[in-house]
């Protein structure tokens, strides 16, 4: 334990003479947090344009519901489809809705009328909100003129029994309250593998390990020296990232603090072991920096953070199970954002020891044989 | 032959080493005493680098004995660790420490107290002359400079053998000389050293050497009885004359 002790305190003194990693280090809440917090902002708007070749009273006052509404901005009309499409084409419109003629006049006659949307799907998810919300629109015009003009199909149509949302844990759908604490688990599975994966090869680069092979360190000492080190500077990260999605973001955490940093510090023995067995596997530090970059991407896109792991092929579930950014962001958005307690994360913390103990008994097993 | 065996501090029979189908070393034997300075010579690619690293316990030697400072070092090979140094071909301690630290560092490795390495620095700092270097960063520190701090640290925790891979290559002559002064007089105080080398006038320096070539080792003996053997002058015409000779009969042998 003493020997531990000591690899710890040259750690220290040697990331601390290093101002640069240092700098670098610190600004990784304030760039991650703070700016890509709010980068990835909500969608709340979307711009239109209106082709009405009907001119009538219904579909003005659609027109003017869409206006009174913060989400769609009219953008302008034009007197045709064509002309509309090149708008789209070339000014990024991302709706166009189109009044075809007498649209309000079979609307009383035949109790049914055509409107037409047109959506900009190069980005689908945007197309798909700016769909929901006009459909919701033109819906409550139906009721009204149902209610105007007693039509029998149509009030028919226009069903008593409505929808209203409320969506759970996150009432006002602020994408914040998910994004920054998924920033943050993005920051500690970066600065982790990053840190870990470095340090044991950079011993072998310089030489120095070939010094303490000679010694009688156990290599369990070296690794435990060489991980807990990062394991304080992340935890450390870690508040600092808290603290600015509270003070900046008004994040709340809805479950115990101290389970966010008790389920991290599990979590991060996980990523340390990655570290080290990247670290164990390469020769020189370049290998260890593309293994680690490699590494990452796989672990973000297979981390819930991009695509859901639900809406996954079934080998996509397979690789999240081993995933150890796929657990921490599930357990932190649980914690946070749900309030879950440590019952319902009891299962995924279990499989996270587990991983990080298969994870170290290989990397020491291949460190002991190749060094 | 049981008994006196034991006044040595490295005792090695028909060490062995293979890769895949190369002997890197091929049987060799040879017994070194306590307080002897022991050279190891050969070209490069000779196997010595090979036999040191079965010495020091980090290499797993393929066949043969090996007894250093009292532990067989195919079974104690961490006991045997705690009771040699070791200083490598290439620089090994870390440039952005000072030099109190890496001793502090490399003293709290081996197990030593508090205590301990704060004496045990002080001692070897004032001992050799280089207590100003003390709070210096290694990083700017003349190489000879470095190579005799590597020493130092390797000394830490009293070792009873220490094994020096080529430790003045690359470091100009008046250092080399003082790092000579250092090796004497770690010897006298009863620490066998084990130095490799391909540097011939360094090998007039030692007790005695052995000589290396192709993995066999061909000869061992003090280097004024070997200059005599072969009417030779220099270590470097002893040298030459014997790895010539061995490699000639060798090809000979081959084909």
């Amino acid at each position: 334990m003493r020997i531990i002790r000591f690899i710890i305190v040259k750690e220290f003194i040697q990331i601390f003479r290093n101002p640069l990693l240092v700098l670098i280090i610190l600004s990784q809440p304030f760039i991650q947090v703070l700016l890509l917090g709010t980068a990835g902002g909500d969608i709340n708007y979307a711009s239109v344009y209106v082709v009405d070749e009907d001119l009538s009273s219904t579909s003005r006052e659609i027109i003017s519901k869409m206006e009174g509404s913060d989400f769609f901005d009219i953008r302008g009309a034009a007197l045709t489809m064509d002309e509309a499409y090149k708008v789209m084409e070339y000014k990024n419109i991302n709706l166009i809705v189109h009044f075809p003629p007498n649209f309000e006049k079979k609307l009383i006659k035949e109790h049914s009328s055509k409107v037409q949307l047109v959506t900009n799907a190069i980005d689908a998810i945007t197309a798909s909100l700016t769909y929901a919300y006009s459909s919701e629109i033109i819906g409550a015009v139906n009721k009204d003129v149902a209610i105007k003009w007693g039509s029998k199909s149509l009030s028919n149509k226009a069903s008593t029994v409505s929808i209203p949302y409320s969506y759970w844990y996150n009432r006002a759908l602020i994408s914040q309250y998910i994004m920054v604490p998924a920033m943050c688990v993005a920051m500690v599975v970066m600065i982790t593998i990053l840190l870990s994966g470095m340090n044991i090869v950079k011993e072998k680069e310089i030489g120095t390990m070939e010094q303490l092979n000679v010694t009688p360190m156990r290599k369990t000492h070296f690794i435990m020296g060489k991980i807990i080190p990062v394991w304080i500077i992340n935890i450390v990260l870690l508040a600092i990232g808290l603290i600015l999605s509270s003070l900046v973001f008004h994040v709340p955490v809805v479950g115990s603090l101290w389970l966010v940093f008790f389920l991290s510090g599990v979590v991060m023995f996980l990523l340390l072991a990655v570290g080290v067995l990247i670290s164990v596997i390469s020769n020189t530090q370049q290998q260890a920096m593309f293994f680690t970059f490699f590494i990452i991407m796989i672990f973000v896109i297979f981390g819930d953070f991009i695509t859901p792991i639900d809406n996954m092929p079934s080998w996509g579930k397979a690789m999240a199970d081993l995933n150890p950014q796929a657990y921490y962001s599930r357990m932190i958005h649980l914690v946070i954002t749900k309030g879950s307690g440590i019952k319902d994360i009891l299962p995924d913390l279990l499989k996270v020891s587990g991983l990080t103990f298969a994870t170290l008994a290989v990397s020491l097993w291949i460190f002991n044989k190749k060094d | 032959m049981s008994q006196p065996e034991k006044a040595y501090s490295i005792s090695v029979e028909n060490l062995t080493k293979k890769f895949d189908d190369f002997v890197a070393v091929d049987k060799i034997t040879f017994n070194v005493k306590k307080g002897e300075i022991f050279g190891f010579l050969g070209a490069n690619g000779a196997g010595k680098t090979t036999a040191m690293r079965m010495l020091i316990g980090v290499l797993e030697p393929t066949s043969g004995k090996g007894e250093v400072a009292g532990f067989d070092i195919f079974k104690n090979s961490r006991k045997l660790k705690k009771h040699i140094g070791y200083m490598s071909q290439k620089f090994s301690l870390y440039d952005d420490l000072t030099a109190k630290e890496n001793m502090r560092f490399f003293g709290g490795i081996y197990g030593l107290t508090n205590k301990e390495i704060r004496n045990r620095t002080k001692e070897l700092l004032t001992h050799f002359g280089m207590e100003h270097i003390e709070k210096e960063r290694v990083s700017s520190l003349p190489l000879g400079w470095k190579q005799k701090l590597a020493f130092c640290t390797a000394l830490m925790h009293k070792p009873d053998v220490v094994f020096l891979d080529e430790p003045t290559s690359g470091v100009d002559p008046s250092i080399r000389r003082q790092f000579w002064e250092m090796i004497y007089e770690t010897a006298e105080g009863g620490v066998t050293v084990l130095v490799t080398t391909h540097n011939m006038d360094e090998a007039e320096y030692c007790h005695r050497i052995s000589m290396m070539v192709a993995g066999k080792m061909i000869t061992v003996d003090t280097p004024q009885n070997l200059k005599d053997k072969y009417k030779l002058e220099t270590m470097g015409e002893v040298f030459l004359h014997l790895a010539r000779g061995y490699e000639k009969e060798h090809a000979i042998t081959a084909s």
